[in-house]
């Protein structure tokens, strides 16, 4: 059975994230892992500030007593955490009609980011929140972890959005890419997108139409023996501000795209386009890299 | 230093992660490191500005290339107490030059990855290197005493009152520094006749500079400073990778040794380039900068800045400080460094770990030379070990019913210290046709082994029986093969007949 690795810090983003994981499960056969990482910086943060500089009898002994207790205590508050918002996001997902037997919980301590490499490897679509506990302070800003995990992630990344809606409208921006190719791979292996309307659209500076039609037969000729009866459609200006308009006009629930792609939608890491799509759009974007 | 630690997020991790604590504890080390850089360069027999030069370069360049970040070194104790015979004799230009070279044999020591080799230094050697540490630093503070007059006492108890007391107040100022500071004012007031730093030599006045040592470049000169630079080398990355392994525990974090042992190299090839004593790991120092708050590499660099900074500023002031009050931290140092709860479990403790602590304990004193304490230690430890697991050699034999063979069955570990017992087991006196060894549960070792197994085949032979070796395991069974005379007997033999 492929398996989704939902990532959650129990913020708000992180529940509409759930509801989409249970969307997608309910769909095709698919088991959850949820994973929850105490940052290992909160379990260090501990500090007894004392600058008395003396040293007394057993100085480093009774330290080291000292030291274990105050991390003990707030390592368990951060096990008391976790175990909750674990539990919630088991209790969301069952409520939705996901199957318990399908649904693993796991707890780490460590950086999100050095973990991930080794949780991502059991996964076949990681899903995580567009932002995340510390969202209310910038609202335009993307998370500093989904940048990272986006960034580093081999597996086909979905950032969720701040509201849940089901899913009937999907949007793909395809390019032509490397990454582009992996996303037209996985809609047509991938039956949850069976029976959605679904929208491919190409971006194009200058009226070069005839190189974006070509594009776009290509998609088509993948497509189509899939049985995926798609629109076709291509659109002209900036990419980042195109896509996010058509989705709006057209609502869209869904968009896919490649997170670097090789014409103008690229740039180093996660393109500058795929940053600014995914810091305008409100909808849950699948990432492929 | 390690290519694969450049990477930015190290970097921005071991260096401003934690800013604020790292600058507090700074602040903290650096006002406890003035004492106790002037008290070593006394112990060194050398002028205070040497012991604080050297703190401050070594504080400074660990913290870049050290392998433990918050980890504290400077001028120590330990390393003093080396050069004392050096600087006697030969001068300080030649502890310079010896410096420079044990920073060459740290470093090669690293890239031979001598960080892996700690692990042949039991515990009870590692308590008794702190334990001769804490009394030899306490002793340094002894002569102090001499041909003062009863002042000295009065102000050393006020002192020591006020480190130990204070923190029960308050835990906001540094104790030893509101001591330094109420003794000096003390002195100066009531105008007290007692030492004072200034006293000792000279104090730092400018930023150390670029140094070459003043030493001919011979072999005579390499045959005076290569013993002391050896043991230096030694010492200095013993306390550092017992310093290393304190603060792992404390923080709960790991060290890279060997990356250690060449920072150790080349903060003391730098110091030494500036003027500066050789140094190491200061076990005191670096748990007053955890205790402080400081964790990272910060801690120990904004130490050394800040340590200079305040010399050059305050300098004036600090040769007014007396004595007494220098002495009363270095009281407290030793009883920091001290590890007191082993003395409490020494009754539960086997004889043999409480004999090589003492044993290490007193060779150093004796000897004032840590790394022959340690050395005395690690063969003491040896020795034991050694014979605790030659004691578990079992031996017991059954005689078959015709009462024409016996098999003895050997179980344990069969090498030089264990032959004797294993030798003791067979009855050779006993009339057989057939003596079959099994050896499943034991393993050879060495020669000896060897040649013991070799003893009882040719024994058993000469009284007429046929002996076999059953059950040896394949490490036991080459070594047998190599060494073993009794098997190419046979083949003789066997030859002689054809």
């Amino acid at each position: 059975m492929k398996k989704i690795l939902l990532c959650t810090d129990g913020s708000a983003f992180a529940q509409v994230g759930y509801e989409y994981a249970a969307w997608w499960a309910n769909r095709m056969e698919m088991s959850i892992e949820v994973l929850y990482v105490t940052d290992l910086r909160k379990q260090q943060a501990v500090q007894s500030y004392d600058f008395s500089g003396s040293l007394g009898i057993d100085s480093y002994q009774g330290l080291l007593a000292q030291l274990v207790e105050l991390e003990h205590e707030a390592a368990k508050v951060n096990h008391e955490r976790a175990k909750i918002i674990l539990q919630v996001a088991y209790q969301v997902l069952v409520d939705k009609g996901v199957d318990p037997l399908a649904l693993k919980l796991t707890h780490e301590t460590g950086f999100l980011v050095d973990r991930f490499h080794d949780l991502e490897q059991r996964a076949d679509l990681v899903m995580l929140g567009k932002r995340g506990e510390t969202a209310s302070f910038a609202a335009e800003h993307l998370g500093a972890n989904m940048d990272r995990i986006v960034r580093s992630s081999h597996k086909p990344c979905l950032v969720t959005s701040r509201d849940f809606h089901p899913i009937d409208r999907l949007l793909f921006a395809y390019d032509g890419g490397k990454s582009c190719q992996k996303a037209l791979h996985f809609l047509t292996n991938t039956p949850v997108f069976k029976g959605l309307d679904t929208h491919v659209v190409t971006v194009t500076k200058q009226k070069k139409d005839g190189e974006a039609i070509a594009l776009l037969q290509a998609a088509e000729s993948v497509l189509a023996p899939h049985g995926i009866r798609a629109t076709y459609e291509v659109l002209h200006g900036n990419a980042e501000e195109v896509v996010v308009d058509y989705a709006e006009t057209n609502q869209m629930h869904f968009l896919v795209m490649g997170a670097y792609g090789h014409s103008r939608i690229r740039h180093l890491v996660i393109g500058s386009t795929t940053a600014q799509v995914l810091r305008r759009s409100h909808l849950p974007v699948l990432l492929f890299r | 230093m390690a290519g694969d630690s450049l990477d930015f997020i190290t970097l921005r991790k071991e260096w401003t992660s934690n800013f604020k604590g790292d600058i507090l504890a700074g602040i903290v080390v650096a006002l406890a490191l003035i004492p106790e850089a002037i008290a070593f360069s006394i112990i060194a027999g050398v002028d205070p500005s040497v012991g604080l030069y050297a703190s401050f370069t070594m504080a400074v360049v660990i913290a870049i290339v050290g392998g433990r970040p918050g980890m504290v070194s400077a001028a120590t104790g330990a390393m003093a107490l080396l050069m004392v015979y050096l600087v006697k004799n030969h001068g300080i230009e030649y502890l310079f030059a010896a410096g420079i070279l044990t920073g060459i044999l740290q470093i090669i020591w690293g890239f031979l990855k001598i960080g892996h080799q700690m692990k042949y230094v039991p515990r009870a050697v590692l308590v008794g290197f702190v334990n001769a540490l804490a009394i030899l630093i306490f002793m340094a503070q002894l002569p102090q005493f001499n041909g003062v007059g009863w002042q000295m006492y009065v102000l050393v108890a006020l002192g020591l009152a006020i480190i130990y007391l204070l923190p029960r107040v308050t835990k906001a100022v540094p104790s030893p520094l509101v001591a330094i500071i109420v003794l000096t004012l003390i002195t100066v007031t009531f105008s007290i006749e007692v030492p004072t730093v200034g006293d000792m030599g000279q104090l730092p006045e400018s930023l150390p500079a670029f140094h070459l040592p003043q030493v001919p470049l011979n072999g005579e000169t390499l045959a005076i400073i290569f013993p002391t630079a050896l043991t230096m080398s030694i010492v200095g990355l013993l306390e550092s990778f017992l310093t290393a392994s304190v603060i792992d525990d404390l923080t709960d974090t790991t060290s890279d040794k060997n990356r250690e042992a060449k920072g150790q190299g080349i903060a003391n090839l730098i110091t030494s380039f500036f003027g500066g004593m050789a140094g190491c790991a200061m076990i005191g120092q670096s748990v007053i900068n955890i205790k402080s708050g400081g964790r990272q590499r910060l801690s120990t660099f904004s130490a050394g800045v800040l340590l200079l900074t305040f010399m050059v500023v305050l300098g004036p002031y600090v040769e007014r400080i007396p004595m007494a009050a220098l002495v009363a931290v270095m009281i407290m140092v030793s009883i920091g460094t001290f590890n007191w709860g082993y003395l409490l479990s020494l009754r539960r403790m086997p004889k043999s770990e409480t004999a090589v602590m003492l044993a290490t304990v007193t060779a150093t004193i004796i000897t004032h030379n840590l790394a022959i304490g340690v050395l005395l230690g690690v063969a003491l430890s040896t020795l034991f070990f050694s014979r605790k697991i030659a004691q578990l050699v079992f031996i017991t034999s059954g005689l078959s019913e015709n009462g024409l063979e016996r098999t003895y069955y050997v179980c344990g570990q069969i090498f030089f210290v264990s032959v004797g017992t294993f030798l003791e087991a067979f009855n050779f006196s006993e009339e057989l046709e057939f003596v079959v060894v099994d050896l499943s549960q034991a393993h050879l070792w060495d020669q000896s082994a060897v040649v013991a197994i070799d003893k009882v085949v040719l024994k058993f032979r000469r009284k007429g029986a046929d002996v076999k070796l059953v059950g040896l395991n394949e490490a036991s069974a080459t070594l047998l093969d190599k060494l073993a005379v009794h098997d190419k007997l046979d083949a003789f033999k066997d030859l002689a007949a054809h």
